[in-house]
């Protein structure tokens, strides 16, 4: 636990919305160890990627607005270093992968131009060496024939290629952390299979730590070593991911994996949990999960519940307060 | 003797350009002789991935697109020949819910709007308040009241999917094209709609003819599987035979890439990567479409296209290794 590379500490981004203030990251605290993939996971609008971009420095202010907590990489508090520095981390030390790599490859450069572009700026390699280190990265990721992939353009590549140059590029400076935000949402599932597979090989190749962000079970289960859950800008378990799915605790993460449906065996009744989230925009004085919550408690819908540490897990539900 | 099917759909063929003023090249064959019948009351899922037909064949039956070939046959009339009037008349018993309820529901109309124009349609006339309410109810939206007269945009995913699931069974239809309904919602959302779909169905005897790539999903709601590989059916059969048994290697494939909820299953099964990415459509490889990919393709592969033959009961596979060239 001391030598956590990243460190995240009640962490809380706030959001201006015409509804009012909502507290997208509600006082997060996470860590993630060296070459440990560690997941986040929940549905949408729980504060996922909120978090991943909060830890990033890349919250769009206005509306949005990093208001308590700290960010502790290698001991440095993101949240305090100044822009130039901060740039000089992310990308280098820290790099991210998105969901969509359209939206983050430029379509009139090719490939090869697009991660010189990375080499120069953080590592000053152009020239041939440059061009030699493309080739590198791009067998890096498995691209079989680098020399026709590097020439070429995004739009003459496939969606599962594509994001393994956005890997390629996230690569490219050897960086200590890798945080990918729904990176294979946008995919085929055998193409899926195949990055994933990809990730996991390349982190235990160079000891890298990889932060996974997705709402699928299935993904987190297969591929992480560490779990944590996110239900309404708040971490309500976290747990090592075998006994996180094979005995969850908390009420949501109990509901959210019954009501997963699986390939590998059919539900004669589909379970659902019932409700949904609560706007966020009204302040909630107890747990949030408290009216969706078939086991609550009376002071559930007073009191939020504190995060409490059990064996090697940690759940924020009153039942285990006692 | 069994019964006749609700839907029998022959030999669909569709294919896309090859000419006119701006297409270039070739034409996609994005559907290739499908054939599949969904009986009354049951659920069909058709599984694959991206720019497998899938989506297509949900058109054709819907005849939002026309078929370049083939007949869809729902209760022993041939769709593909009506027209006007007739045609009209048939599809109002073949209702669609698409995958982005955003898409597909009108942001300047209320609820109410939205669900008199089905009914209107199927000759109600009048204010129809009271049947608008019954839908909404219907759909889980309670109290229907509070919903009637609020627009799309302030509904979430989960309540505007259950608003089209509203929009479609206002024609008390025998069949629902549902493409891919519930891939865009949360896994909790998901779920309740899932289950909302089965209880209908259960209330009505509507059959589904369910498009998903989530194999997760298929294996709860179907009961019947048939899967695409780029425009063709590769394997069909009942769901616990299509998962418990897959001969096809891309349906062995595709259910070894799905993931699941579950690390010690996980981490303890074989995996069966499949190498490269889904070939163009608009050029299918020859023989087998699948045997670029095919972990055990072999030379027969390469050459001769296998046939939809049975291998159990009401079981069809389209694979060499299954079925050797020389017995067919």
């Amino acid at each position: 636990m001391a030598d956590a590379l990243l460190r995240v500490e009640g962490l809380r981004t706030e959001l201006r919305t015409r509804d009012g203030m909502l507290p997208a990251v509600n006082g997060v605290s996470l860590h993630v160890g060296a070459g440990e993939i560690v997941g986040i996971v929940g549905e949408s609008g729980c504060g996922k990627s909120m978090t991943a971009m909060s830890i990033m420095g890349l919250v769009p202010n206005p509306p949005g607005r990093v208001t308590a907590g700290r960010v502790l990489f290698d001991g440095r508090d993101l949240l305090q270093i100044t822009p130039a520095e901060l740039r000089k981390v992310r990308g280098c030390d820290i790099a991210m992968i998105f969901q969509d790599p359209n939206t983050f490859l430029n379509p009139v450069m090719t490939v090869e131009a697009q991660i010189l572009e990375t080499l120069k700026q953080h590592l000053g390699l152009v020239g041939a060496p440059g061009r030699l280190r493309v080739r590198d990265l791009l067998r890096r990721v498995r691209i079989a024939d680098p020399d026709r992939v590097a020439t070429a353009y995004p739009h003459q590549l496939s969606g599962g290629m594509r994001q393994r140059i956005l890997i390629a590029i996230a690569l490219s400076c050897e960086p200590r952390l890798i945080i990918a935000d729904e990176p294979t949402t946008a995919l085929d599932v055998t193409v899926q299979a195949q990055i994933m597979d990809l990730l996991r090989d390349l982190v235990q190749e160079s000891g890298t730590s990889l932060l996974l962000i997705t709402h699928d079970l299935g993904l987190v289960a297969e591929s992480c070593d560490r779990v944590y859950v996110m239900y309404a800008g708040r971490v309500v378990e976290q747990a090592a991911a075998i006994p996180l799915f094979a005995t969850p605790r908390h009420p949501y993460t109990v509901g959210l994996l019954r009501s997963a449906l699986r390939s590998d065996e059919r539900r004669s009744e589909i379970y659902a949990l019932e409700g949904h989230v609560p706007d966020l925009t009204q302040p909630i004085p107890g747990c949030s999960f408290c009216d969706r919550c078939s086991e609550r408690l009376p002071r559930c819908a007073t009191e939020a519940p504190p995060a409490v540490v059990l064996d090697d897990a940690t759940i924020a539900c009153w039942r285990f307060a006692a | 003797m069994s019964p006749r099917p609700l839907l029998r759909v022959n030999d669909l063929t569709k294919t896309y350009g090859g000419q006119g003023l701006f297409s270039r090249g070739r034409p996609v064959q994005a559907v290739s002789g499908v054939s599949f019948e969904i009986g009354q009351g049951e659920t069909l899922a058709l599984v694959g991935e991206s720019g497998c037909g899938k989506s297509s064949v949900g058109r054709m039956v819907m005849r939002l697109t026309e078929p370049s070939a083939g007949s869809i046959e729902f209760d022993g009339r041939d769709l593909a020949i009506l027209h006007g009037r007739a045609l009209a008349a048939e599809r109002h018993k073949i209702q669609m819910v698409f995958q982005d309820p955003f898409g597909s529901l009108n942001p300047r109309k209320a609820v109410r709007h939205i669900l008199r124009q089905p009914l209107r349609a199927a000759g109600h006339r009048g204010v129809l308040e009271r049947e608008v309410l019954g839908l909404l109810d219907m759909v889980g939206l309670r109290p229907p009241e509070r919903f009637i007269d609020r627009l799309p945009h302030e509904f979430s995913g989960g309540q505007r999917q259950r608003i089209a699931i509203a929009r479609a069974f206002a024609m008390k239809p025998r069949l629902v094209v549902a493409d891919e309904p519930v891939s865009a919602l949360d896994v909790s959302v998901r779920a309740q709609v899932l289950r909302l779909m089965q209880q209908l169905q259960a209330e009505s005897g509507v059959s589904f003819l369910f498009i998903s790539h989530d194999l997760g999903v298929v294996r709860s709601i179907a009961q019947r599987v048939a899967v695409m590989y780029l425009g063709k059916l590769v394997e069909s059969g009942p769901v616990e035979d299509i998962f418990t048994a897959p001969r096809h290697p891309y349906t062995q494939a595709l259910l070894s890439a799905s993931p699941l909820p579950d690390p010690a299953r996980a981490r303890e099964r074989q995996r069966i990567l499949l190498q490269g990415d889904l070939p163009s459509p608009s050029a299918p490889p020859p023989g087998c479409r699948f045997h670029t990919r095919c972990p055990v393709a072999q030379g027969t592969c390469r050459q001769v296209e296998p046939l939809l033959i049975t291998s159990g009961p009401d079981h069809l596979v389209a694979c060499h290794l299954v079925h050797p060239v020389a017995r067919q």
